[in-house]
């Protein structure tokens, strides 16, 4: 067993990641591939903040896409309606599915296992019926269109290429603060709560409030998530809000390994990388078009059976968490 | 420091119509090791889940010097200077040793969720600090090489031992074990019983539930015996050996 | 307030109702045995209400074997789906549990539209025959039938678990499996079981309801999500429970649609399901329920 300080490999992790990042910044032109890219980062932020919630926390939320799409429709709303600086309409986004979350955690976090998954997916549904229903504000089925693009000094982030740039960084920074959290006291009383919640407030953890702040941080990477992305269509509706989404997210969690702090960003690219691949076939045979869904299902049952642990493994892990395991 | 006396007044706990606790008093000596024993269906957990906050009573009173503390949650009790292991409540197999020590250690930290978020020099700081201290208790017991282990990999008496010290690394001021000694060997027991007794000179009250006569007799202070949610017997350990009622109680228990 | 009209949306929420209550029912059956809520029993419907449209339509079956086919079918997929899915994960934690039975209704969604395409599909009604008037509301024919077949399915479940062997089996070992292990009952069997009534009370639930809503590949989740609440509002595991949540459920959604907004008639069941989880996630009616169960 090798005794390296806990935060070197982190380092080397994310300075290979940054590498990366700058390289496929520099060289790659195509439009197809710097598309994919944002769509993998955007994701796999939201993913990110689930997977904090979930592999590290132990809470399940099957509402993940209702707090992404509060940040999508935040910005466009705030932006059209409001003319609102767009950066600001981020940040007031976040810090409202912030208070939300707060409003809807307090309650629903104190519900275990599929309580709270029923109550997390009610949730959801909840928000989206409000997309398509309250139509005054967010355009009803049809949303929101010409949501203005963010602008960095002058410079306008309406290209694929350009809207790179800040994607993945805000990525990068993502995955420094989650390795920050997941590695601190605060990280630890947390990991301890998904194992054990009764002896991790024995041992002085304030579980209800660590919940709470753990599900209010992971609801805030959706809501920028959502932002982002609403800045880079220049368009929101509904549609990919729904539980649809969130199950994706969930996939995402597992196949990249709900406790790794990498994984869920690993899963985000398998299954953009799994959709576009589905989608060029479906080209050909039209047939497939339609089968992502069940393969969906599938990757989430196949994992869950018979890799639980994800795609990265962490550090030694010992499959799945062991509370609620008959001995 | 002397440390405050903890009291159970008049404590009961019902479950629908099962009377798991009725109207039992003691107190628990300071510095001393004081022993709760009786035979199984006693009560002995559920009043030990009472005094931690893990239930409140349904009547009665828990009392932590001047302060009343039945009702209140179990972390606000735990930073009082309560710290418990409990019977099943297992440490954290999926973490290492060294992690166990410092969830243990949470109560000695200031951090802020932000704090740690954003890894400001504070935080920094104060995890230096804190591993420094856990791996010091570390080595005290002799767990030292173990540190990066997962805990659920090891045997099971370093477990018990993993846990005891994740308990200490609060640096309470009384300690609640329950079962510490169940499926130790007789010589992990021994070296528990010495355990005690240091903790002892070092003025840590510590209040035992045990079923291993021999360790509760050997190094116990004080002995408050349950029968059937209430208490039958108080005193030290020869007079509750001597006590006609206890010896009822535990060969009814036999028979 | 006109009286017809609250007489009318009062006997859509009463056949409504019936249905959340067949689904509530699908879910306690798979909850007393394993202690897991099952996200797949929504599917169960909506693969029973297809079924009997392909069924009907396609091999001009007689209505009773197309109802009744599927019905059979669906419990043997719920057999399959216990048997390959939940059995292997004996000892996961009950998040993992959940997850499993989400890919599952996911796949099974996405596979019904695979075959069947994303249109909605009518069955027609179980005998012809003029609307009802009573008392100024409209009851169409299949709304009797959806309340007797609901009925007839509350109380063959009740005879099933007191008088027929599996069924005793399974009362036994949900109370307690070590015990109903040590007399020779098989719990892996006894949650097959269950798994697959579930399938099939999931499955005539479908059947019914497909002349009133039609069949389509995506009716499941919010299905689910109803006959959860209705579970949940009687208390889970109460069969009789189910019934009562249904119908509330049922009540008071139609109301809400009809005086309130339409628009927002799932997010009131949605919203009712929030309230009783936390106020009293033990389900309303547990104390009433309690009572006649033990």
């Amino acid at each position: 067993m090798s005794r390296t300080p806990w935060w070197q490999g982190r380092a080397v992790g994310l300075v290979a990641l940054g590498a990366a990042v700058i390289a496929f910044g520099l060289f790659v032109h195509n439009p197809y591939y710097q598309n994919l890219a944002v769509t993998i980062g955007i994701q796999g932020l939201v993913a990110l903040g689930l997977g904090l919630l979930m592999g590290w926390a132990g809470q399940i939320s099957l509402g993940h896409a209702g707090f992404y799409g509060l940040g999508a429709y935040a910005s466009a709303i705030l932006t059209t309606h409001f003319s609102l600086n767009p950066w600001l309409a981020l940040v007031a986004g976040a810090v409202s599915t912030g208070l939300i979350a707060y409003a809807v955690g307090r309650p629903t976090l104190r519900l275990r296992g599929h309580y709270l998954g029923m109550g997390t997916l009610g949730v959801g549904l909840i928000i989206q019926t409000v997309f398509v229903q309250w139509a005054a504000w967010t355009g009803g089925p049809s949303g929101i269109t010409a949501v203005p693009p963010l602008v960095v000094g002058g410079l306008a982030l309406d290209t694929d290429q350009r809207f790179f740039w800040l994607v993945w960084p805000v990525v990068l920074v993502a995955l420094l603060l989650m390795g920050n959290l997941v590695n601190s006291r605060t990280g630890r009383a947390l990991r301890a709560l998904g194992e054990n919640e009764g002896a991790a407030s024995a041992a002085g953890v304030d579980v209800p409030r660590a919940k709470l702040a753990v599900f209010m941080l992971s609801t805030i990477f959706a809501s920028v998530g959502g932002s982002l992305y609403a800045h880079y269509t220049s368009f929101v509706n509904p549609s990919p809000f729904g539980f649809a989404f969130s199950i994706q997210l969930l996939v995402m969690v597992i196949v990249g390994g709900a406790r790794s702090v990498w994984g869920p960003l690993a899963g985000a690219a398998v299954l953009a990388a799994l959709h576009q691949g589905l989608a060029t076939a479906a080209i050909r045979v039209p047939a497939l078009e339609g089968l992502e869904v069940v393969a969906y299902g599938a990757i989430l049952v196949i994992f869950l059976i018979y890799r639980p642990q994800g795609l990265l493994r962490p550090r030694r892990a010992a499959g799945p968490r062991a509370e609620g395991e008959t001995p | 420091m002397s440390a405050p006396e903890l009291r159970v007044v008049g404590l009961g706990r019902h479950f629908g119509g099962l009377h798991a606790l009725e109207d039992v008093s003691f107190a628990v000596q300071p510095g001393k090791i004081n022993a709760l024993i009786g035979p199984n269906g006693a009560g002995k957990t559920t009043l030990f889940n009472c005094v931690t906050g893990v239930i409140a009573p349904t009547s009665g009173e828990v009392r932590l010097g001047e302060r009343r503390i039945d009702g209140l949650p179990q972390h606000r009790i735990a930073a009082l200077g309560l710290a418990r292991t409990a019977q099943n409540l297992r440490p954290w197999r999926e973490m290492t040793v060294l992690e166990n020590v410092l969830v243990g250690c949470h109560l000695l930290g200031r951090s802020s969720f932000l704090g740690d978020l954003l890894w400001l020099p504070s935080s920094r700081r104060e995890e230096r600090r804190l591993r420094e201290t856990a791996l010091e208790r570390l080595e005290q017991v002799g767990l030292a090489d173990r540190a990066e282990e997962l805990v659920g990999e090891l045997p099971l008496g370093q477990q018990r031992m993993v846990e005891l010290t994740r308990a200490l690394a609060s640096e309470p001021q009384i300690l609640l074990l329950d079962e510490p000694a169940a499926g130790l060997h007789t010589r992990e027991t021994a070296e528990l019983g010495r355990l005690l007794l240091v903790l002892r000179e070092q003025q840590l009250t510590i209040l035992l539930i045990e079923h291993d006569m021999s360790l509760v007799m050997n190094v116990s202070d004080h002995v408050v015996v349950l029968d059937y949610g209430q208490k039958i017997a108080e005193g030290t350990p020869r007079a509750v050996q001597a006590d006609p009622r206890v010896i009822a109680a535990y060969l009814g228990e036999e028979a | 307030m006109d009286s017809a009209q609250l007489l009318q949306f009062a006997v859509t929420g009463i056949v409504q109702g019936a249905i959340y209550a067949l689904v509530a029912a699908g879910f306690n059956l798979v909850y007393s045995a394993t202690g897991i809520i099952n996200f797949a029993q929504g599917e169960f419907v909506m693969l029973g209400g297809l079924l009997a449209v392909t069924g009907a339509t396609l091999l001009h079956l007689p209505l009773v074997l197309a109802i009744l086919l599927p019905v059979v079918v669906v419990m043997g997929l719920g057999a399959a789906m216990h048997w390959f899915t939940i059995r292997p994960l004996k000892h996961a934690h009950m998040v993992t549990l959940i997850m499993v039975t989400i890919g599952v209704s996911v796949a099974v969604r996405g596979g019904a539209k695979l075959i069947w395409g994303a249109d909605p599909q009518p069955l027609p009604a179980f005998s012809g025959g003029e609307s009802l008037q009573f008392g100024g509301a409209m009851i169409e024919p299949q709304s009797l039938w959806v309340l007797g077949i609901a009925a007839g399915a509350g109380l063959l479940l009740a005879f099933f678990f007191r008088r027929t062997l599996v069924g005793r089996a399974m009362a036994a070992c949900a109370l307690n499996r070590r015990a109903a292990e040590l007399v020779g009952i098989r719990p892996d069997l006894m949650n097959m079981w269950a798994f697959a009534l579930a399938g099939g009370i999931g499955a005539l639930a479908g059947g019914v309801l497909a002349p009133l809503t039609f069949a389509s590949f995506d009716i499941g989740v919010s299905l689910a999500l109803k006959g959860f609440c209705a579970a949940v509002l009687g208390g889970i595991g109460s069969n009789s429970g189910a019934i009562v949540g249904g119908l509330l459920l049922g009540l008071v959604e139609s109301m809400g649609a009809g005086y309130i907004s339409s628009g927002y008639k799932d997010a009131f069941a949605f919203a009712i399901l929030l309230l009783v989880l936390f106020l009293r996630p033990s389900g309303l009616l547990n104390v009433l329920v309690r009572r006649d169960e033990e």
